[in-house]
């Protein structure tokens, strides 16, 4: 049986994909106003979900959701350590390793997976950088 | 908060004696809020929207929405969850609820957690929810025993079917004591008057209503056979309305309170409805279910504004029944 997050996600990536396509969005077109398309295209589809089957988003599946649209729209694992507004540089010695510095020219250090799998994460935060949009650091 | 409550005979819906009786309110300048809390999954946004010729869908605006959107019910989201149904006047705020009975379920338990943001929500827009009772305690009950006033809607023909309604609203648990005022509106011919009926049920006859289907009572501007299910609308909201005034002035005892804009609103509610409640002599509707004519839903009728509120007064200073 499929599971609901993943119905979403199959129908939000091809809005976004869609959304990112249209030439007529092109002068719109930036990380914020996709995420605003996704989060907007969950919402909408997991309330018409709770309409006619009864089934909701638990908070695991929306942790789930924002890694998604993170690896779709970001750099993928690595995003949630962009977003922190103390990162100023983010070092990756290796798969699994990685260093933040931080203001105030603090250091912290990762030691967990900074690029999805093979399932595509990398890939796909890679061609979204092919379109055009910037992931970096301060 | 005013709570609308069927039983599993009643013909009606309570989905839609409590949009008509939101429409009353907000036809005398009102704003409201109407709350479909339907407990089996609702179909009153289908229903609506084809009376109306309007699309109505809970998953755009509605508890489906509004739920999934995480956010508190303040009247600020409401704003972006509720359909505003088009009224004479005042303002009609409508969210309706889900169709699937799952999710029903849920939203009754999502509206329990909610209890005080939607009376937060009441002290500006009056807020109307809409359920069903059952024999057995409902995820609901918090809010329906937040309402200051409940209203029953039950056929109730005879003391045996009196006896059940007592019954069942002890089964259901909302016959607390001293939690809210419960009305009675009966549906249907009724042998009972409403002294009677009181002594039987515990509730207050506040008034009888004709057997009737759900689309007459959905329209907008109904017909003219439909006057005298209007008129009779008129006068359970109008007393529900007396009610509320005086429950909030006994709680507010000071003359300030007395004079606030909630209650002056509702005094001049009275009077505006008064005159729009009285059928056109001579005409009761073809299809009117005969009453039995005891003094209960017609006193009001021979009554004006103050003699109904000595009424409401009455039934305030007597207290919840136990």
């Amino acid at each position: 049986m499929t599971l609901l997050r993943d119905e979403i996600w199959a129908d939000v990536r091809s809005v976004v994909q869609e959304f990112r396509l249209d030439e007529s969005a092109a002068s719109e077109l930036s990380v914020e106003a996709c995420e605003i398309v996704a989060n907007d295209a969950i919402r909408r589809r997991e309330a018409h979900a709770l309409n006619e089957t009864g089934r909701m988003l638990t908070d695991e599946d929306l942790a789930w959701m924002r890694d998604q649209v993170d690896a779709l729209l970001g750099a993928g694992p690595i995003e949630r350590f962009l977003r922190r507004p103390e990162v100023e540089n983010l070092y990756v010695f290796g798969p699994d390793r990685a260093a933040l510095a931080l203001t105030g020219g603090r250091q912290e250090h990762i030691c967990e997976p900074v690029f999805a799998g093979e399932e595509g994460g990398f890939n796909r935060s890679w061609q979204h950088r092919l379109v055009g949009v910037r992931v970096g650091v301060r | 908060m005013l709570a609308v409550v069927t039983t599993p005979t009643t013909r009606l819906d309570a989905g839609a004696v409590g949009l008509a009786l939101a429409r009353c309110w907000s036809a005398a300048g009102l704003s409201v809020l109407f709350v479909d809390a339907a407990r089996e999954g609702s179909t009153l946004a289908k229903r609506v929207g084809e009376t109306s010729r309007t699309g109505f869908s809970p998953a755009d605006r509605g508890l489906p929405s509004l739920m999934v959107s995480r956010e508190e019910p303040q009247l600020r989201t409401l704003a972006n969850h509720c359909y505003d149904l088009e009224v004479s006047a005042g303002s009609l705020w409508a969210l309706f609820g889900p169709f699937n009975a799952d999710a029903a379920a849920l939203a009754m338990q999502w509206l329990s957690e909610h209890v005080d943001p939607m009376t937060s929500i009441d002290a500006v827009r009056r807020v109307i929810v809409a359920t069903s009772l059952q024999h057995e305690p409902s995820p609901l009950n918090p809010l329906l025993l937040a309402a200051e006033v409940l209203v029953i809607v039950a056929p109730v023909s005879d003391a045996d079917a009196a006896r059940q309604l007592r019954q069942l609203c002890a089964d259901a648990g909302v016959m607390v004591f001293g939690r809210n005022h419960r009305l009675l509106v009966v549906e249907g011919a009724c042998e009972l008057g409403d002294e009677e009926l009181h002594l039987q049920t515990e509730l207050h006859v506040a008034g009888r209503l004709p057997v009737v289907d759900d689309d007459r009572m959905l329209r907008e501007r109904p017909h003219r056979r439909d006057r005298a299910v209007g008129g009779e609308l008129d006068k359970v909201a109008s007393r529900v309305s007396a009610l509320i005034g005086l429950y909030e002035s006994e709680r507010t005892p000071s003359p300030e309170a007395a004079e606030s804009p909630s209650f002056s609103k509702l005094r001049r509610l009275l009077s505006s409805l008064r005159p729009a409640a009285a059928p056109p002599a001579g005409h009761d509707g073809d299809d009117r279910e005969p009453t039995n004519g005891h003094a209960g839903h017609s006193d009001a009728e021979s009554t004006g504004d103050d003699d109904l509120a000595a009424g409401a007064r009455e039934l305030v200073s007597e207290g919840p029944a136990s």
